[in-house]
């Protein structure tokens, strides 16, 4: 099927219509941090898929390296460009959420820290490919790159956690009620079905470059 | 933590508008790039 | 395996020849880090309790930046003269290739760490409370863990155009867990190891080596290759 892709984020967009209006309106009021607390419904989707959009890099990365198939080397290309989107995203909801909460724009929380350190190598990455010009060595060395990004994700996660819990400890309230859940697990797919809209229109748009550029 | 947060619906207002604002945006970019890259 | 062994023995005793005939880029790598080290003393205002705090961060600051230009030289002399490639033809495994450039790597950023030591401790007054054999051990531990993704990112970009930008672009945000630990177990050999804490990122600092350490040695053949 031709551009099946837009149906899917179609879906993905009625959905996270439909689960916004849940979680704004008809979800009850989260009894610590108040209205607050609804930015999860938007939230928490986009890191879950973030985090996802980086580890389909790292497979795209592990099935360049293993078959030289360019189909991989579109798919490290648009995850992480995709990736870096959402990631920044996340981490101004995160700024966003942290304000009114703890009165800061930034905490030290390992989450929060972790997602920035994740967008600056993939950040890091993206610059890579656009300094190599033999299409081949570029995705190589991107495959490379992509495999210690990802690989060194719980380092840095373990390692911020462990820095913060000596200096102060820093709890996120969580109660757990069935309509809460519902609008998050809806918000968690819609997310899911725009990034997958995301990821095979940035893959098309790949595969088109490549052959642009390997015919040259 | 002392009580509840009151309010903060600005919070909220604006962690939404820039997620839908972000996903248009980068939507627009993908969908006028493949078409001038002619993605059939 | 032996042989392994005997081809890795090979490449760093090849580097270590090498970077002793280079040994003006050493001192220079050296003289860089501790002109960062006086400047990170201004950055401090002059404050001495905030000085003896910051110490350890200064520390790993100032090599890590310092190791950016000592990688981004160790690649330099090989893309020059077409070396790398020469290299290749000789008849060892490229992973061997890998644990001499890194060993080589790791030698010239523990000498540089080594020597800012007493530098921090004249500067600082950060005196190593906890013996200075945990304080070299941290040092040693913290710069093997830069050298190993040091020398796979440096490879890559040391044959990329914008080399000097795109270095510590993908190296900073990859070793922000070494900095981290190296900077927590120096803190605790500077200040005192009140909370039992040291081993602890010591062990933190094992576990990246490992695993960057066998990541590079399994993936240095692909980086090099054309």
């Amino acid at each position: 099927m031709r551009r099946w892709e837009i149906w899917v984020g179609l879906l993905g967009l009625g959905m996270l219509v439909f689960g916004s209006y849940y979680g704004l309106v008809l979800a009850p009021r989260e009894q610590y941090m108040g209205d607050v607390q609804r930015i999860m419904y938007v939230h928490v989707p986009t890191a879950w898929n973030t985090l996802l959009c980086f580890t389909a890099s790292f497979v795209g990365a592990v099935g360049w390296l293993w078959t030289r198939s360019w189909k991989w080397d579109h798919l490290i290309e648009s995850t992480i460009i995709t990736g870096l989107v959402t990631g920044s995203l996340l981490a101004v909801q995160g700024a966003i959420w942290a304000k009114p909460t703890w009165g800061v724009w930034w905490t030290w929380d390992p989450r929060l820290t972790s997602v920035a350190v994740m967008v600056l190598s993939f950040l890091g990455i993206l610059a890579l490919r656009s300094f190599v010009d033999d299409p081949i060595k570029r995705a190589t060395w991107s495959a490379t790159a992509a495999v210690l990004a990802w690989v060194n994700i719980p380092f840095v996660y373990l390692c911020v956690r462990w820095m913060a819990s000596l200096h102060q400890t820093q709890s996120t309230p969580k109660t757990v009620d069935p309509a809460m859940v519902f609008p998050l697990r809806v918000n968690a797919f819609a997310v899911l079905f725009i990034v997958i809209f995301f990821v095979a229109t940035g893959w098309r748009i790949a595969r088109e470059l490549r052959k642009r550029e390997l015919a040259e | 933590m002392s009580g509840v947060i009151q309010g903060g619906w600005e919070y909220v207002g604006a962690a939404y508008g820039i997620s839908a604002l972000t996903f248009a945006m980068f939507a627009v970019y993908l969908l006028v790039r493949s078409r001038q890259e002619g993605v059939r | 395996m032996n042989e392994a062994l005997r081809e890795c023995a090979a490449m760093i005793g090849k580097e270590l020849s090498h970077l002793w005939r280079a040994r003006a880029r050493v001192a220079g790598t050296a003289a860089f880090a501790l002109a960062t080290l006086l400047l990170f003393s201004f950055a401090g205002g002059m404050n001495a309790d905030l000085l003896r705090h910051n110490a350890a961060g200064y520390l790993w600051v100032g090599l890590l930046l310092a190791s950016t230009l000592s990688l981004g030289e160790s690649f330099r002399v090989e893309t020059e003269h077409n070396a790398l490639e020469m290299l290749l033809l000789l008849p060892v495994r490229p992973a061997a290739i890998f644990v001499g450039k890194a060993v080589g790597n790791l030698v010239v950023l523990l000498l540089v760490g080594l020597l800012m030591i007493p530098l921090c401790v004249v500067l600082f007054d950060a005196a190593p409370r906890e013996g200075v054999g945990k304080l070299a051990l941290t040092v040693l531990l913290g710069t093997a863990s830069i050298s190993a993704p040091g020398t796979m990112h440096a490879a890559l970009a040391s044959r990329a155009r914008g080399r000097d930008l795109l270095l510590p672009l993908l190296l900073f945000p990859l070793v922000v867990p070494c900095v981290i630990a190296a900077v927590q177990a120096s803190r605790a050999c500077f200040t005192g190891d009140a909370m039992g804490e040291l081993s602890s990122w010591l062990a933190v600092l094992v576990g990246f080596c490992v695993v960057h350490w066998s990541l590079g040695a399994l993936l240095f053949e692909r980086v090099v290759e054309d």
